[in-house]
């Protein structure tokens, strides 16, 4: 704002006004220690965010294409076939650069907040996506090899084909050849936590911190892989079907505090939720809700169990 | 950043998926909103992050975007949600922590003060800004280098206009006691 508002003004008269007017015009903010514009691209970000939206953008450079040129006399003709053996030389160059764009820019599939998704491939993979996750590959998938990259939770079913198929995550690899497995790992995780739960068949997993030392993870066990480990933690056998609850949009909660719970309701519900209480989002909390139905229910039970209260204000509720 | 009307433009056309206002918006809006989750993050990547999360979100939610409320002051609540939240899924903080807390620093080498009187004063002020409480500070700085209006603030604020009122007149206040102080520090050295 140029100047102070009205309603601002009208609180200093004389002298007062004169110094409140210099103060809003020699007002500056001071450039922090390591500036922020440093290592922040504006157009990086439009770039990463229009690929994650899947905007049209993308193909603006290739929509150039030259007019094709019309002879009028015989003497242009000649100047016309060069330009026109140019093109052609253009066109396949393009053509070439769009085959290498097209098969090296990674497609990715996402279940927005609020909702899931499921997708297949023909080869026998399926894989189910809960709210706010995304996964991406590119599109040399399927020949040879099999990787892929997730953000979030999903399931995966994979048919033994004898071809490995991998995921990988922030802190994980897990490599398998038939099986049916869980995996979550958040990008909003402090820990960067990556839980694998196996339902059958078996599965190699390494941190990324060092691919070489893989364990090998058994049916109906669990285990995590984090920052702070070279390896992944001793698996531990589990109840499958809380793991998997959200697939039936369930939640199963285990000892995970009231912070993550309302970020995991969030990506579900696609709503805010604002912890309004310091303690009360540390605090742990473990529920099981195979079908829990409206938001609205949740927040109830949970409400009932940890002792607090909410209130809902224009579609975000207020825990405190 | 761009003038009020741009906005409730660039709102319209974003609910009729206009990507090419999507983007202009992005440009315009960017830096400050980065600037803005720097307060509460203090970390480029985690900020970068959230910004992403915050223009998805938008885009996501663009048909329920309505033009009569401020695109601008829905930015900014939508950064200091999400920051408050991952602030709360780390570490335990007091609101008042993450409201703009950062302490007045007194690590201004000698050397990087300007000699022009003026350019002296600008210093002092932005010094004195940063120390102010962080309510008062995050309204005036809003209101002053965001140029969010009141009504745009309490929303961004979770509070009624009158309290933005009340807490710019404050900082102003106790910035013309801080003015007076230093004029006649000067003016008794000289």
């Amino acid at each position: 704002m140029k100047r102070p508002d009205h309603d601002i003004m009208k609180h200093f008269s004389g002298k007062e006004g004169d110094e409140v007017r210099l103060i809003w015009g020699k007002a500056r903010r001071r450039e922090q220690p390591g500036d922020i514009a440093a290592g922040v691209n504006p157009e990086e970000e439009w770039a990463l965010l229009r690929e994650r939206l899947q905007l049209a953008g993308r193909t603006a450079g290739l929509k150039m294409r030259p007019r094709p040129l019309r002879s009028r006399s015989s003497a242009a003709k000649a100047t016309a076939a060069k330009t026109y053996a140019f093109i052609t030389a253009l066109a396949a160059v393009l053509l070439g650069g769009f085959i290498m764009w097209y098969l090296f820019t990674p497609v990715s599939m996402e279940a927005p907040r609020g909702e899931y998704a499921v997708f297949h491939w023909d080869d026998g993979i399926r894989v189910e996506l809960n709210s706010g996750s995304r996964i991406t590959w590119n599109r040399t998938f399927g020949n040879g090899h099999r990787d892929l990259r997730l953000h979030g939770e999903a399931y995966f079913e994979v048919q033994p084909s004898g071809k490995p198929f991998v995921v990988e995550t922030q802190t994980a690899r897990v490599e398998v050849l038939g099986t049916r497995f869980n995996v979550r790992s958040w990008s909003d995780d402090p820990d960067g936590r990556t839980i694998l739960t196996l339902v059958d068949g078996q599965v190699r997993l390494a941190s990324l911190l060092e691919p070489e030392s893989h364990i090998m993870v058994q049916p109906g066990h669990a285990t995590q892989v984090d920052y702070h480990n070279t390896k992944p933690l001793d698996p531990q056998p589990v109840n499958t079907d809380q793991a998997l609850a959200w697939r039936n949009h369930g939640f199963y909660f285990s000892g995970i505090t009231m912070s993550e719970v309302a970020a995991e309701l969030e990506r579900r519900y696609d709503s805010e939720i604002i912890i309004q209480d310091e303690v009360l989002g540390d605090r742990p909390l473990t529920i099981y809700l195979p079908r829990p139905g409206e938001l609205e229910n949740i927040i109830e039970t949970i409400c009932f169990v940890t002792n607090c209260r909410y209130e809902e204000d224009q579609g975000t509720i207020y825990l405190y | 950043m761009a003038k009020a009307t741009d906005y409730q433009q660039w709102a319209r056309k974003i609910r009729a998926s206009d990507e090419k206002a999507f983007h202009d918006l992005f440009m315009d809006s960017y830096q400050p909103l980065m600037r803005y989750a720097m307060n509460f993050v203090k970390d480029t990547d985690v900020a970068k992050d959230i910004l992403q999360e915050v223009y998805a979100h938008l885009w996501d939610i663009r048909d329920r975007l309505d033009e009569k409320k401020s695109l601008q002051a829905l930015l900014y609540r939508m950064v200091k949600n999400r920051s408050i939240n991952l602030i709360r899924s780390r570490r335990p903080v007091r609101l008042d922590d993450v409201a703009l807390s950062e302490q007045p620093s007194d690590e201004m080498s000698p050397g990087s003060i300007p000699s022009d009187s003026d350019g002296l004063l600008e210093q002092r002020l932005s010094e004195w800004i940063e120390a102010l409480p962080p309510r008062q500070r995050e309204a005036f700085e809003l209101s002053r280098f965001e140029g969010l209006d009141h009504h745009e603030i309490a929303e961004v604020m979770e509070c009624a206009p009158r309290t933005v009122n009340n807490h710019i007149v404050g900082a102003l206040n106790t910035l013309r006691e801080q003015l007076n102080r230093w004029k006649s520090q000067r003016e008794n050295r000289e």
